[in-house]
């Protein structure tokens, strides 16, 4: 690890452990569910990181078709496995709040089903490359793959709007449905908590394009 | 608060893992390349 990098996983750790302290000591307890509720400053930031991540690998892999660049190849597999960590985060996350919300784990409904294909395509997207004996062609097979997964993140994002569902509505961003009692210190911890998120992302998007780029020095 | 927890739990170990992941193959690799320098 050299020093630049050093120094961004120290302002990373002060920028998330600001976060912990927002959400455990600062953070209002919401009437109703009690401490659970805080499971969203943790769940919604992985599910937009996700969702952010994806985008990258749905742009690298055009990217890749158009232009045959394997470094595109390179930073779609990257932002595919951390959107696929972050999603991992998000879907455990959303059921240990359902539990005691809902009473159940897990229910078949739009929004966590669409999810848990979103995760599984992306999984695939990443078994495809990671079998491929041919480089060139997994990177295309996979390019492909990163194309057709993307069309399911919109649809994620909107299935609480076009289907009857169970989940909270959308509480936050350009097509938020409510406020849903959000008041405004915890609107404030939510942003902060998705930017804290999104930093951490960025930092762990930085040190496996690293990996990339050495092992191509080793070929 | 137990759920809360738990939460926090699997998000640091999730995190804290792959990052751990990814420092030992920066390493391996760069050692690998010392190896070859070297030769």
């Amino acid at each position: 690890m050299n020093i630049n990098s050093k120094y961004y996983l120290f302002l990373t750790g002060i920028i998330i452990l600001f976060d912990i302290a927002l959400i455990t000591l600062f953070a209002p307890t919401e009437i109703i569910m009690g401490d659970v509720q805080k499971i969203l400053y943790i769940h919604v930031p992985n599910a937009w990181v996700g969702f952010l991540f994806f985008f990258f690998v749905f742009i690298a892999s055009v990217m890749y078709l158009i232009t045959k660049d394997i470094r595109w190849d390179y930073f779609g597999q990257s932002a595919g496995e951390i959107g696929v960590v972050t999603t991992t985060i998000m879907v455990i996350s959303g059921a240990i709040w359902a539990k005691p919300v809902w009473g159940v784990w897990w229910t078949w409904d739009p929004k966590l089903t669409t999810s848990l294909i979103m995760w599984l395509m992306y999984i695939g997207y990443l078994m495809l490359r990671a079998y491929s004996s041919n480089q060139r062609q997994g990177a295309t097979y996979a390019s492909v793959l990163g194309v057709i997964s993307f069309i399911n993140v919109p649809i994620v994002y909107m299935a609480s709007v076009w289907w009857r569902t169970v989940h909270p509505e959308m509480i936050i961003g350009p097509l938020k449905e409510s406020d849903a009692g959000l008041t405004v210190s915890m609107g404030f911890i939510l942003i902060y908590s998705t930017f804290a998120f999104t930093v951490l992302g960025i930092f762990l998007l930085v040190r496996r394009f690293q990996i990339q780029q050495l092992e191509q020095l080793s070929r | 608060m137990n759920y809360l927890f738990a939460v926090f739990a699997i998000t640091w170990v999730v995190y804290f893992g792959y990052l751990f992941v990814i420092n030992r193959k920066i390493d391996d690799v760069k050692e690998y390349l010392d190896i070859e320098k070297a030769n």
